[in-house]
């Protein structure tokens, strides 16, 4: 949980594990969109296969520039936000603690 | 605010029970690694502190993997998934099969000790000189590996883990063995010849503690900016007290001074530059442990 870049490991209330998100396993294993993605009014999310070209997030993202957070932290990060600011965040972010 | 931006909860999962976790591990390779400096490699001087040594690193190892296993909350399933998820790129995985073999070792050492065995005794203190430093040393891989906190990642963390696990694992012998020889022996009277080799070796540990922390604080101040909101941190933020009050002028510089300089030198002065370490180095590992995971990331 510590060592989680992104800080976003939690222990899950109920079952006293440590989890984080999984896209909502259970729900797309039933063909389900992450539940998430479903209760988003405007549609700001996305949630697809990248493997299939002709998926709706695949010709989004080879149209888009998209960008992901903590690059240089190596992870591989499979979350991509389309206009998102990154510099203003981190200068933000130094605002905030100091 | 950066909170609401990305739906984050800032938390801190490392606390006390992680830190006397790292505390209790230090003290018993500490300790072990002086009971071996006469049974291991024929130093006669530190007889004495052999057999307190390894009595000391055999019951703190047996302490320390408690706390783990209640930060875990776990204890069964976390030894099940070990064996069942063995992940070689962890060093934590490492850390469990040591915590394993290590205390064995120090009971087979332990016997052969006490039944007079030098022969065999010194082999597995020297088996036990490596399984010491390692079950120690990986806690500070652990924390070196956590590549996104500043305050953690750097190569000195293991080091600075060894280096205070000596220090610590000295001073508690020292109190151990005054205890032990003003108590519980015919003479009642404390053995001043160890008691002063053993100061002396802490007072030059501790100057060498103290160099790392300032290898490393140094080096976090001129930095990378998150590296340099540690340096704020420890300097002038929350754990400023604890890190410059309590672990560095009353944990090292103090007892240091009282130790090196043979004007303040003697045995009750000695006893309580002792106590001021054990109690400074619990307070190291809590800042590092806790101060690592102060800041943010997201």
């Amino acid at each position: 949980m510590a060592a989680c870049p992104y800080e976003v490991r939690y222990v899950h209330p109920i079952k006293k594990i440590v989890e984080k998100c999984n896209w909502c396993m259970h729900r797309v294993l039933k063909g389900l969109p992450p539940a998430c993605v479903e209760a988003c009014p405007s549609g700001a999310r996305m949630f697809g296969d990248l493997h299939d070209p002709e998926s709706e997030i695949a010709k989004l993202m080879a149209t888009q520039p998209v960008q992901v957070l903590k690059q240089e932290m190596g992870t591989k990060p499979h979350v991509f936000y389309i206009d998102l600011d990154v510099d203003a965040i981190e200068i933000k972010r130094e605002v905030d603690v100091l | 605010m950066t909170e609401l931006l990305y739906d984050v909860h800032h938390q801190v999962t490392f606390r006390w029970l992680i830190a006397l976790y790292f505390y209790f591990t230090g003290m018993s390779a500490g300790s072990f690694v002086i009971s071996t400096l006469a049974y291991g490699f024929g130093m006669t001087k530190f007889k004495p502190a052999g057999k307190v040594g390894v009595v000391m690193a055999t019951v703190l190892l047996f302490i320390a993997p408690v706390m783990l296993l209640l930060q875990v909350g776990w204890p069964v399933r976390s030894i099940w998934n070990h064996f069942t998820y063995l992940n070689f790129h962890s060093p934590m995985t490492y850390g469990a099969f040591l915590l394993m073999a290590y205390p064995i070792n120090c009971v087979i050492y332990g016997y052969f000790m006490f039944k007079g065995d030098m022969k065999r005794t010194k082999i597995f203190g020297l088996i036990g000189i490596p399984l010491a430093i390692t079950v120690h040393g990986y806690t500070g891989f652990i924390l070196a590996f956590g590549k996104a906190r500043a305050f953690w990642n750097t190569a000195l963390m293991p080091f600075l883990f060894l280096i205070s696990a000596i220090v610590s694992g000295i001073a508690l012998m020292i109190l151990i063995l005054m205890i032990k020889d003003r108590f519980f022996t015919k003479e009642k009277k404390v053995n001043k010849e160890i008691v002063y080799t053993l100061a002396s070796m802490l007072g030059w540990m501790i100057v060498f503690d103290l160099f790392l922390v300032f290898c490393d604080i140094s080096t976090l101040s001129i930095s990378h900016a998150e590296a340099k909101e540690v340096a704020h941190l420890i300097f002038f933020g929350e754990m400023s007290p604890l890190f410059l009050g309590v672990e560095n002028l009353f944990g090292k510089i103090i007892p240091m001074i009282i130790v090196l300089t043979p004007k303040f030198r003697n045995l009750k002065t000695i006893a309580i530059a002792s106590a001021l370490v054990v109690v400074g180095i619990l307070f190291m590992r809590f800042v590092v442990v806790y101060g690592g995971q102060v800041l943010p990331l997201i």
